[in-house]
């Protein structure tokens, strides 16, 4: 593998570790924004949990975001893993 | 920002490319579309790469080693394909229709501020009357040069 092949790796990782991180960060404020949104809830009566249309709706995106990070590769990177596969299959 | 090649057409820019200047390594493709898209696309190795495998392994184009470094030229059926190409000449009409923007006076003299290496040294009397001298005499050549053609400021 010559250095060419090497910067298009390392490009790849740091793709893959910003979107990992920009899911985290994502998961976070969702994480704190409901826990703030339940503790409203619950110092203002606790009864109708109406806390869980912004969480349900907001978790259709988070799991979305997700899949997009862990589960979907770019055809690029499919390209690349299966580089990465036979370069060290030699 | 647009898409600046669709589907596939990195791989025949690569022929394209490759018709004319072969054998070249990796890097050597980046900057030759570098220049020939005149900055409307900075190419990097995470986008070249890929298509260059995907063009070796449709055995339209071989590598070779020379001394550690990938040398890519044009195999067989590439030399087919590629003649009928001329995909880089149409994504240059496409990303270079629009002329560039032109920078103002202003941003020049901002960008100058910015990155003079003394901007934030202190003058006495005597260096800021040397400065403000200085700057009459370049505010005297703007007129010069632009003449009348001053703009209402924004």
């Amino acid at each position: 593998m010559d250095e060419f092949a090497r910067a298009a790796f390392r490009e790849r990782e740091a793709k893959q570790i910003i979107k990992r991180r920009v899911f985290l960060l994502h998961l976070s404020i969702f994480a704190i924004t409901n826990a703030f949104l339940v503790l409203v809830w619950y110092v203002t009566g606790h009864a109708y949990p109406w806390f869980l249309f912004p969480l349900g709706g907001w978790s259709i995106g988070v799991v979305a975001h997700g899949a997009s990070t862990f589960l979907i590769s770019d055809p690029q990177d499919v390209v690349l893993a299966r580089e990465e596969k036979r370069a060290r299959a030699k | 920002m647009t898409r600046v090649f669709r589907n596939g057409e990195l791989q025949e820019v690569i022929l394209d490319i490759l018709k004319t200047d072969a054998p070249m390594n990796g890097y050597a493709i980046m900057q030759k579309l570098a220049i020939e898209l005149d900055g409307s696309w900075r190419p990097s190795p995470g986008a070249i790469y890929p298509a260059l495998l995907g063009l070796e392994d449709a055995k339209l184009i071989k590598s070779k080693d020379n001394g550690g470094v990938k040398l890519y030229e044009l195999d067989t059926l590439g030399e087919v394909a590629a003649k009928s190409i001329q995909r880089l000449q149409a994504i240059k009409e496409r990303t270079l229709k629009h002329e560039p923007r032109k920078p103002t006076v202003g941003e020049i003299l901002i960008d100058f501020t910015k990155t003079n290496p003394y901007r934030s040294v202190k003058l006495d009397n005597a260096d800021k009357k040397v400065v403000e001298s200085l700057l009459l005499d370049l505010s005297e050549s703007f007129v010069e040069l632009f003449g009348d053609n001053v703009t209402s400021q924004k």
